[in-house]
């Protein structure tokens, strides 16, 4: 498919209970999407880039629920990748570093982003939660949870794995 | 005629490259200043013709590809209205997306943008943003 030349399933990925997920790479991506990537930064410039350079491999939910091995582009998967490896919903109030966010957008309900929680409200002066996520096929960035293009019009829910 | 160059690849790159879903990228570029921007500038027939001819030269490059999105993002917000039908003659199916994104096209076009502020990233950043405590959503504060 053209645009970003992705391999689909270039690799098995499951989920706990052995259901195939659908993934891609996109060994090269085409260099504009560089320039995307710093707009996409622009916009948030309080956020921290933790990665150097954009890569197609892995995409947000790739980051969180493929430990950045694909990205993971059709997010009807998300919901039974939740479920079959058991994330299950906690508060803000019981919200771990280690939990995971997961961004829904509010029209549309699909899963538009997610991240993984690195410090909860109660951990610093600002009283947000904090994340790192990987904002596309572009950088991974260290940011305040709604601090990203993906939090407008978001409803976010916290997630762990308890077992 | 619409000069490719003179469409403004930068929003479109952002949303292409941030996007994790089609609808999130057809979103973002509807509400985008350049899709505002085409729209206000060219008619719908002007936009409709410069897609067809962009397309039936099978680009390759992102650079080229971008814009043809960009243009039919505009085609749903143009000042004269356009029959959704126009859409199902816009094949983008060679493209990632392209045919999810044809199709939201279609059945958003001529709606009303009164979401435009909340939904452009541009206007989206809320400095004084701040988290609820009561539960898990995301309360934005617009600060002056």
């Amino acid at each position: 498919v053209l645009l970003d030349q992705a391999h689909i399933n270039p690799i098995a990925v499951e989920t706990r209970a052995g259901t195939l997920i659908k993934v891609s790479q996109t060994p090269k991506p085409e260099p504009c999407f560089i320039l995307g990537d710093l707009s996409a930064h622009a916009l948030f410039p309080m956020a921290e880039p933790r990665t150097e350079k954009i890569s197609g491999f892995y995409n947000c939910h790739g980051l969180v629920f493929a430990a950045r091995r694909a990205a993971i582009d059709e997010t009807k998967q998300i919901p039974w990748i939740l479920k079959e490896d058991g994330y299950e919903v906690v508060t803000l109030d019981e919200l771990q570093p280690g939990d995971i966010a997961v961004y829904y957008d509010e029209r549309s309900n699909e899963a538009t982003h997610s991240a993984m929680v690195i410090e909860t409200p109660k951990m610093n002066l600002m009283r947000v939660t904090r994340v790192v996520s990987k904002w596309g096929n572009g950088r991974e960035y260290v940011h305040r949870i709604n601090e990203c293009t993906y939090a407008a019009n978001a409803r976010i829910e916290y997630r762990r794995i308890y077992t | 005629m619409i000069q490719l160059t003179s469409v403004q690849l930068q929003e479109a790159a952002t949303a292409y490259v941030t996007a994790n879903t089609p609808f999130f990228f057809f979103d973002r570029l509807r509400n985008s200043e350049t899709a505002a921007i085409l729209a206000q500038q060219h008619t719908s027939e002007s936009i409709f013709q410069a897609i067809r001819a962009v397309n039936a030269t099978e680009p390759t490059e992102a650079e080229r590809i971008l814009p043809i999105f960009a243009m039919v993002a505009a085609l749903t917000r143009t000042r004269t209205p356009v029959s959704a039908t126009i859409f199902d003659d816009i094949d983008l199916s060679r493209y990632r997306w392209g045919e999810d994104f044809c199709r939201f096209a279609k059945n958003y076009a001529n709606t009303d943008n009164r979401l435009d502020i909340q939904i452009m990233p541009k206007f989206s950043y809320a400095p004084y943003a701040s988290e609820s405590t009561t539960n898990n959503r995301i309360a934005l504060s617009y600060g002056s």
